[in-house]
């Protein structure tokens, strides 16, 4: 019944949009009213909008640039089925980008991405397309590489639920009630597997150090 | 204690500072090349309609007015194209009629698509399809402008009153003099609405020009007047398909099925 009212609203939108002279062709919410109905063509011109932001927040999240690229189509896809379902009154960046998280978290999981090493490759184009450039020498590359695999190695021994958790504050810099919405749990738990997290996170890097002296 | 919360404090900050430093700081925007739209779009289904029973007529009716062919939809995109979005696909409906032999495409503001457009059965060439389209989407871009739209609400609501008056006053026998006024009312304000759709219509061939070419609307103007068994007789307020051409053009040319448009100079 919610999808028949949604579709209905959509179409009562599109029509009323297409009316009376309002200018919108370009206009979002116009684009996401014809996309709802079908149109490719207005979900095309969505794409331009916001593709490459999306591809830069997966990017940071899974740090491959192949799998952000995956990943930013598969939110499109995603969004393009649940468009119905979308409420106009809002902006559609944060909500394809809620989607993106849960796609890219999904994926990352299923391809095990914290199992695979990051390559050299990958950390100079990251380097490259940070905000604020960064130069390194040879030496602070492979202390970053050490770092980082350092920390690797301690995600990968982490839950799944902790992973998304830690990878959504500091890969997204999500607050905890963004986290709570997007992965839909109540706050409470996503502090306490805040906290656990960076717990394990703090004890496997202590056990990691002392190892190595 | 507190030296024990000093260190788990500096230690959780020493961790956060690691964990930011291995996501990174927030990236420009990459942009994607084109190939990965297409890969998106080749995967996007078909938006699944909701059925409802007594409307699946209707829309098994609006299926078929949806169906636009490839040919026409090129025509568009290339007008989309050109005039930078002014409309959208969605608000194009394509007919195509038996027996009319002269193409046509008919405006609307109220509340269905925008862009009607009437073809016969045989084919049209790509610059009778697109100059078609383009005065179609230049005609809307004009006719919705808030100051057109405000003077076509006041020349219609004008003609309306008239209209009544004149009925009241020969219904309730008032002033004598109340019917012939209502009936000029309504003929000048009929008359003032046939001269701005003929004004309406030369300012949308300038903007066609604008957007295809003086060129390719010249051939479509002609591509369009072959189709047409009478090119000299606009329909009622606009020019005739001869008027556009002589002002588009300002060459004159003889048609190619050998009726002269034109005289040789």
């Amino acid at each position: 019944m919610t999808l028949v009212n949604g579709n209905l609203l959509a179409l009562f939108l599109c029509s009323i949009l297409q009316k009376g002279g309002v200018d919108l062709a370009n206009g979002e919410a116009d684009l996401i009213a014809c996309a709802i109905r079908g149109d490719q063509e207005a979900f095309r011109q969505l794409w331009e909008a916001h593709h490459a932001v999306a591809m830069a927040t997966a990017l940071r999240l899974c740090h491959h640039r192949a799998l952000a690229e995956e990943i930013t189509q598969g939110a499109f896809l995603l969004a393009w089925r649940g468009l119905p379902r979308f409420q106009s009154s809002y902006p559609f960046r944060p909500w394809l980008l809620r989607i993106l998280y849960r796609h890219a978290l999904d994926v990352m999981e299923k391809q095990r991405v914290h199992l695979q090493p990051v390559s050299l490759d990958e950390i100079m184009e990251a380097e490259a397309g940070f905000a604020s450039s960064m130069h390194c020498t040879h030496d602070d590359l492979q202390e970053l590489i050490a770092q980082r695999e350092e920390l690797r190695h301690a995600l990968a021994r982490l839950s799944p639920d902790q992973r998304r958790v830690i990878s959504l504050r500091y890969g997204a810099d999500l607050t905890e009630l963004d986290i709570a919405q997007i992965l839909d749990w109540p706050l409470g738990t996503v502090k306490s597997r805040l906290n656990r997290a960076r717990e394990r996170l703090r004890v496997l890097l202590n056990d990691t150090k002392g190892e190595g002296l | 204690m507190q030296w024990n919360s000093n260190d788990t404090q500096k230690e959780q900050r020493d961790l956060d500072e690691r964990l930011a430093a291995y996501y990174g700081p927030q990236l420009r925007e990459q942009p994607l090349p084109q190939a990965s739209w297409q890969s998106v779009r080749q995967r996007l289904t078909p938006r699944r309609s909701v059925k409802l029973p007594h409307i699946r007529l209707r829309q098994r009716w609006r299926r078929r007015q949806r169906f636009i062919p490839a040919d026409v939809h090129a025509a568009f995109q290339r007008v989309a194209y050109e005039s930078r979005n002014i409309c959208t696909l969605a608000m194009l409906r394509y007919t195509q009629k038996a027996g009319i032999h002269e193409p046509a495409v008919r405006i609307s503001l109220l509340p269905r698509p925008a862009l009607g457009l009437i073809l016969p059965r045989e084919p049209l060439s790509a610059s009778a399809l697109d100059v078609l389209i383009a005065t179609g989407a230049a005609r809307y871009h004009i006719m919705r402008q808030a100051r057109a739209l405000a003077i076509r609400f006041l020349l219609t609501s004008i003609a309306l009153f008239s209209c009544m008056l004149a009925t009241l006053s020969w219904l309730y026998h008032w002033l004598q003099v109340d019917i012939p006024i209502a009936i000029v009312l309504c003929s000048c304000s009929c008359g003032i609405m046939l001269w701005r759709r003929r004004h309406t219509a030369l300012l949308a061939d300038r903007l066609v020009v604008y957007w295809l070419g003086r060129e390719r609307t010249c051939q479509g103007l002609h591509a369009l007047a072959d189709h047409s068994r009478t090119p000299y007789r606009g329909r009622w307020g606009e020019p005739s398909l001869s008027e556009r051409i002589t002002r588009v053009c300002a060459t004159r040319v003889a048609t190619r099925n050998g009726r002269r448009l034109t005289l040789a100079r």
